[in-house]
């Protein structure tokens, strides 16, 4: 005899117990083994995804600006690399001209076969040259084209002006270029299709044009902006980093280096555009090319007019400048001699300076300041300090003014022939110098830049050309500048990172899933208590033997955990047809969760391990927890039998004998139910101030509801005491008061049952007033999520004109008979950058999230709530608050964010940062703001002024909020859409993006009450199984009264009522004590309870278990009761 | 020599006392029978000096050994190792057969587990021929044999026996008594087994060497 042979024999002994603790424990490794599964396989489908999306591309030399094609070649030369593609990547709209169907958020990929070898699903399409392109899916979908159908693409052009520089052409016609193209092929979305470098969920929309023939139709001169190289497996990356740092030139970083010998040995530096950035600048300032001497900025600005007060001549078209060379102060002017013969000025003679102020709205209304001529200079002296004016395409290189193309309105007829001497003989002499602070003001606010050259001076001791090799050599150098050219980025690292996804989709599973999971170990818990309580004499006869109490729990609580292993092991493997559905239902009903991807089907072994572990671990412990709790009563207690247990745990008896004397006389005080009742009274206060809105909604639901449900429990608990202690009149006894005993007798089994389906029923109703219904949004309400904007426009591209205002939508090409529905409207343009969705409809992780620069103008209307951390009456003005000065990795920036994207998505919280990597730098963005539900889901808010720091290249928006009067919403949202189609306009309802991003939230508690409903329903039927258990052990007791005259029908009615009491309590303490605490929710009607759904999965479960119980006890009483008694 | 030593020893339960000052010493080879009317105390007492219940008052030592002052796991080994219980409810494991019941008590007295002894004690309450069989299927009087063989197994020092022919008919009754006196009698003189019986029958109780009577939770010598 040893202790394992004990073990065995008793497990097959009470196999039928050992049984239903397997079905319950399987039941639980099924749900942990499959949520885990479904999870794994969601991040494994993002995963995926957002690899074949790179097909088979490792990293990529990406450039804000295109570089020439030497670096690509470089690329091709490096030991390792086994594919360099390099790309051209534009955004754009596209259009089916057949129906008229318009597509916005286009990308335009201008490649070569290179691109194609990058995907495996790419044999079979054809080549691509010329007006032949290939479609992406989802864009062949959107727009319904077919090989050989024709689609129209609105492509933007190659700009290097900043849109508020007068010398940006901002015109519709100039920025978009429409491309007419022929559907070659659609190439699949697992393929080129598909390609991004984003991870994203929303599938991309693609065109993939020949990158010679792209590059030639929107004027670039360079043919990439994007190289991507696919690398042998193992290959050092370095060898990528050091070509790149080698092949990269000037140009390509946007710089020219130019030496001069006049006015002095000079080294010249200009930018590909007619100013250089900010941040172009500043790195310059910083530089030490070695014996270079000081750094000069110049600047130039093209003045409309100049006259002068005393004589009234003018000239007009006067090119003046800021040059270190020639001083000039803040109010003064200098003339070149030709000028001041022209004005016939003096030294001393005010001068009128009239210059061009580019609008948002596309006009150029002209600023005029008076400034006192401070000098006359010679033209030789003008012609030195030709160095600081650049080169510009249609003006620099035209022989005539006459023959000038500008951006900016010109005037021919105020060209004379004077001046077109002037031009011939001296080209782009500035004719009039002004000081650095005049040119600033001339250039505006400084969003576009000022300087137009920076000068570096050559010492006396050293050469013209080694010091413009010194600075070239310093520029090539500085990381500073290099940043803002071609960089390496580890793509496929990124998109590895990113499809990590922010949400943990194992745990959200297993979270959805948990009542299911509670039921199963909740079903064992109760089998094996049950029959543990029904062997209590065994046990004590171990006991009475000399076995230990240790020894006596491990033999019964190992039988516990062996049934548990059989169970783990077999609900193991049924996880994967549970995951299987699981994935379907996110495939179908529950599509709004995962933003309609498409989920596959992965298991993974480490998932169904867990799960067989997990439930193996709950369904032991339980099984200990049960022995040891039996095993430590006292053995004379124990060999009473379970009745004597059972009333001596009533009684609270701590002596190791039961004596019928202490059964009457020595009962401990009990806790009087007054208590329940002072609970119940505090949790109907704390329900009740929610409802008055003094106390918080959350801390009233939860607590309130909680302490609602507690003294529910423990008044139940009092009122089955009170069953055993009460003196009732023996003539009164019933087959009610018998099963109320029964009950009472298993006080904590009872209130254990009723407590588990309360606390299930409970969390089921304050799911379901959680779920907000969408018709119940004001959009029009400054404080809603909308902030009273009820239109939300994008365009493809930014727009250089404004449509806010009468005059740009006419400079914009608007139909007159449109501007009649913008009577009233409240336009409010946002800069976007590039990045991803931060919401909850992108399952991958936002790693470059999209960020919105804010106006001055927004912030003084303000709008919204928003919660933050400072106490203010105007919280949008804290963007403008106070940042860490620095540059590079030490910058803060405050920032605003969606409150329910920043906690789940981004992981952070008020007062916390994330970083945010951008082309200029890496930014600490800080959140001192959350806007509460908003049509801010997916992006970051900061200032425009930061805005313009971290994304120098987005100069104008492309992200607009919209206030229409309810009557003219669909007439604007049609004139937008009409007027603005070929810049890629999408126009929707605010209503319509909350309603979104509410609809993940929404199926998600859907999910969980579907789940939990099952849950409850399997907890339900546990308790019929339990209940028959309980029945066959009470065989001899059932005999007895059969034989004493009872009938069937009356012991069965006497087991239902057992169990139904704690069913129909338990259900309905816990939905009306949720319903109590979300009253003021439901009332107001901000929660869309489906009273029908949730009616029906209480009712459901409820149901489940009185069907389960009346079996129960109708299969107790069959068959010959009275051999029980010989059993027995 | 004193096997067993009950001085002085109180029971109350609530304001009701049950035992009040019972002496009683035990010497190796005793035999002992307690008589008294239901409810007098006397399952009590047994208890309390098998050490599955303690007294309010008073001691009871084995082998000089005061129990009370034995920590819950030296009580266990003490009736592992010196007390055997035959109780009126026979408290087989249904699902072990019936050699296997006798066998049970070695597993905590990690004492010798042969088939043989078991066998042979199986064979001296006459029920050999239900080693394999389980507790259902024996008649009452058998599985309280075998209830009996397995108090046997483990050589205790003394057999507490409380009513153990409650349930059995007057022949049967009396052939556990005779298996209870002859086991006692049959051991060597420097390991006699100690048998002190609860019962209610005054023949089975005169077969005894000592009687006692308990009354008003007074232990008095003889009937």
């Amino acid at each position: 005899m040893t202790l394992a042979r004990l073990v065995l024999r008793s497990l097959w002994h009470y196999r039928a117990t050992a049984l239903a603790t397997a079905a319950g424990v399987a039941v639980a490794a099924c749900v942990i083994s499959g949520s885990l599964v479904a999870g794994n396989s969601v991040a494994a489908t993002v995963r995926r995804t957002a690899l074949a999306r790179l097909g088979s591309t490792d990293v990529a030399i990406i450039s804000s600006r295109p570089f020439g094609a030497h670096v690509a070649e470089a690329m091709s030369q490096v030991q390792g690399a086994v594919i360099t593609a390099p790309l051209l990547l534009r955004p754009a709209s596209a259009a089916n001209p057949d129906t008229d169907v318009t597509a916005a958020g286009v990308q335009v990929i201008g490649a070569d076969q290179r691109f194609l070898r990058l995907f495996a699903r790419s044999a079979r399409l054809p080549r691509f040259e010329g007006r032949a392109a290939l479609v992406s899916e989802a864009l062949a979908q959107d727009l319904a084209l077919q090989p050989g159908d024709t689609l129209i693409l609105h492509v933007a052009s190659q700009t290097t002006e900043p849109t508020a520089s007068v010398f940006a052409r901002r015109k519709l016609s100039e920025a978009i270029r429409p491309l007419r193209l022929e559907c070659a092929a659609v190439a699949p979305a697992d393929g080129p299709g598909g390609f991004a470098l984003y991870a994203e969920t929303a599938q991309p929309r693609n065109v993939i044009v020949d990158r010679a023939w792209l590059a030639e139709q929107i004027g670039a001169d360079s043919s990439a902006d994007v190289v991507l190289i696919h690398v042998r497996p193992g290959a050092d990356l370095s060898g990528i980093e050091r070509a790149l740092r080698s092949s990269v030139r000037l140009g390509d970083l946007g710089l020219t280096v130019a030496a001069h010998e006049t006015p002095i040995l000079q080294v010249v530096v200009r930018g590909s555009s007619v100013t250089l950035s900010d941040s172009q600048l500043e790195a310059l300032a910083r530089l030490d090319p070695g014996a270079a001497g000081r750094v000069d900025p110049a600047s130039i600005m093209l003045a409309s007019r100049i006259a002068c007060q005393r004589t009234g001549a003018a000239e007009h078209y006067v090119l003046s400048a800021s040059v270190p060379d020639i001083a000039v102060p803040d109010d003064g002017i200098v003339l070149n001699r030709w000028i001041a013969d022209d004005l016939q000025a003096r030294i001393g003679d005010a001068i009128t300076i009239e210059w061009l102020e580019p609008a948002p709205d596309g006009s150029y209304p002209s600023r005029t300041a008076v400034l006192r001529v401070h000098g006359i200079v010679p033209i030789a002296a003008a012609r030195d300090q030709m160095w600081a004016v650049p080169e510009f395409k249609g003006i620099t290189d035209t022989a005539r003014i006459s023959d000038w193309d500008p951006p900016f309105p010109l005037d021919l007829s105020r060209i004379t022939s004077r001046d077109e001497t002037y031009w011939e003989r001296y080209r782009t002499a500035p004719k009039a110098f002004i000081s650095q602070a005049m040119a600033r003001r001339m250039w505006g606010d400084g969003s576009s830049g000022w300087a137009s050259a920076v000068r570096f001076r050559v010492g006396p001791t050293r050469s013209l050309s080694d010091a413009r090799d010194d600075v070239e050599k310093a520029i090539m150098a500085s990381e500073h500048i290099r940043r803002d050219g071609p960089t390496l980025r580890h793509v496929r690292a990124e998109a590895l990172r990113a499809a990590e996804g922010s949400s943990d989709f194992r745990g959200l599973m297993l979270g959805m899933s948990i009542f299911i999971v509670a039921s199963g170990i909740a079903l064992a818990s109760m089998m094996l208590r049950l029959s543990t309580e029904r062997r209590a004499s065994q046990i004590g006869i171990m006991l009475a033997t000399g076995l230990s109490p240790k020894v006596a729990a491990v033999s019964v609580a190992a039988e516990g955990a062996l049934a548990a292993l059989a169970g783990s092991v077999v609900g193991s493997a049924l996880g994967i047809p549970f995951a299987g559905a699981l994935v379907t239902a996110l495939n179908s009903w529950w599509a709004g969760a995962v933003a309609r991807h498409r989920i596959e089907l992965v298991p993974d072994a480490v998932g169904l391990a867990s799960g067989a572990m997990g439930a193996f671990a709950l369904g032991s412990l339980a099984a200990w927890l049960t022995a040891r709790r039996m095993a430590s009563a006292p053995a004379l207690r124990l060999l009473g039998g379970w009745r004597a247990t059972a009333m001596a745990g009533h009684l609270g008896s701590g002596d190791g004998a039961l004596h019928p004397s202490a059964a009457l006389e020595s009962r401990p005080a009990r806790r009087s139910p007054l208590i329940w009742w002072a609970m119940t009274a505090v949790g109907a206060a704390l329900v009740v101030w929610r409802g008055v809105g003094r106390i918080p909604e959350a801390a009233a639901a939860l607590s309130g509801g909680a302490v609602l449900l507690a003294a529910g429990l423990g008044l139940l608990s009092a009122y089955l005491t009170s069953v055993l202690d009460r003196r009732q009149p023996a003539s009164a006894l019933s087959l009610r008061r018998i099963a109320a005993r029964n009950a009472a007798l298993r006080r904590g089994q009872s209130v254990l049952i009723a407590g588990m389906i309360a606390g299930s029923a409970f969390l089921l109703v304050v799911v379901a007033a959680n779920v907000r219904s969408g018709s119940s949004f004001n959009v029009r309400d400054r404080s809603s999520g909308a902030g009273g904007f009820n239109l939300i426009a994008r365009t493809s591209g930014p727009l250089a004109i404004g449509f806010d205002t009468p005059t740009g939508r006419a400079n914009l090409g608007f139909d007159p008979q449109d501007e009649a529905a913008f009577d009233g409207v409240e336009i409010v343009p946002f800069l976007i950058s590039p990045g991803v969705d931060a919401s909850c409809l992108n399952l991958a992780k936002p790693v470059a999230p999209r960020i919105l620069g804010v106006s001055d103008a927004f912030v003084r209307r303000g709008g919204f709530s928003v919660r933050t951390l400072a106490r203010t009456d105007r919280p949008w003005s804290l963007l403008a608050g106070d940042r860490r000065a620095g540059s590079g990795a030490a910058t803060t920036i405050p920032a605003f964010g969606d409150a329910e994207s920043v906690r789940w998505i981004l992981q952070s919280g008020l007062g916390k940062t994330i970083v945010r990597e951008t082309a200029t730098g890496s930014y600490r963005l800080r959140f001192d703001g959350l806007v509460a539900f908003s049509i801010f889901a997916g992006d970051i808010l900061v200032s425009e002024r930061d805005f313009h720091r971290m994304f120098p290249d987005v100069r104008a928006p492309s992200y607009f909020l919209i206030r229409t009067p309810e009557r003219s919403e669909r007439a604007v949202a049609d004139a937008l859409r009409r007027n603005l189609g070929d810049a890629g306009m999408e126009v929707r309802s605010t209503r319509e993006l909350l309603i979104e991003v509410l609809a993940v939230q929404n199926t998600y508690l859907s999910a969980f009450l579907l789940l939990g409903g099952l849950g409850i329903a399997l907890g339900s039927l546990g308790l019929g199984v339990v209940q028959l258990r309980s029945a066959y052990e009470r065989g001899s007791e059932l005999a007895i009264m059969t034989a004493v005259g009872l009938t069937r029908r009356d012991l069965a009615a006497m087991i239902l009522m057992e169990s139904s009491g704690l069913l129909l309590y338990g259900a309905a303490l816990g939905a009306v004590t949720a319903a109590a605490a979300n009253a003021a929710r439901i009332a107001s009607g901000e929660a869309a309870v489906n009273w029908a759904a949730l009616g029906a999965v209480l009712i459901g479960t409820v149901g489940v278990g009185l069907a389960s119980c009346v079996m129960a006890a109708y299969r107790a009483t069959s068959g010959r009761i009275v051999d029980a008694i010989r059993a027995e | 020599m004193s096997v067993l030593e009950v001085r002085e020893v109180c029971k109350v339960f609530g304001e009701r006392r049950v035992l009040d000052g019972a002496c009683l010493t035990v010497e190796s080879g005793d035999t002992v029978a307690i008589m008294g009317p239901s409810g007098s105390g006397k399952s009590t007492l047994l208890n309390i000096m098998g050490g599955l219940d303690t007294p309010t008052s008073g001691t009871v030592a084995f082998g000089g050994t005061n129990l009370a002052d034995l920590a819950p796991a030296e009580t266990a080994a003490y009736r592992a190792s010196h007390v055997g219980f035959v109780f009126q409810e026979h408290h087989l494991l249904p699902q072990l057969t019936a050699i296997e019941n006798v066998l049970l008590p070695t597993l905590a007295a990690r004492a010798d587990r042969s088939e043989e002894r078991a066998l042979s004690l199986l064979e001296q309450v006459g029920v050999a021929h239900r080693r394999d069989g389980f507790p259902w299927q024996m008649s009452g009087g058998e599985r309280q044999r075998v209830a009996v063989a397995r108090a046997l197994i483990n050589r205790h020092a003394v057999h507490l026996c409380d009513e153990p022919t409650g349930n059995l008919d007057r022949e049967t009754g009396s052939q556990i008594v005779d298996l209870l006196l002859r086991v006692a009698a049959d051991q060597a003189s420097d390991a006699r087994m100690a048998v002190v019986m609860v019962t209610h029958n005054a023949e089975h109780a005169a077969r005894f060497a000592r009687n006692y009577r308990l009354d008003a939770g007074v232990l008095v010598a003889g009937t």
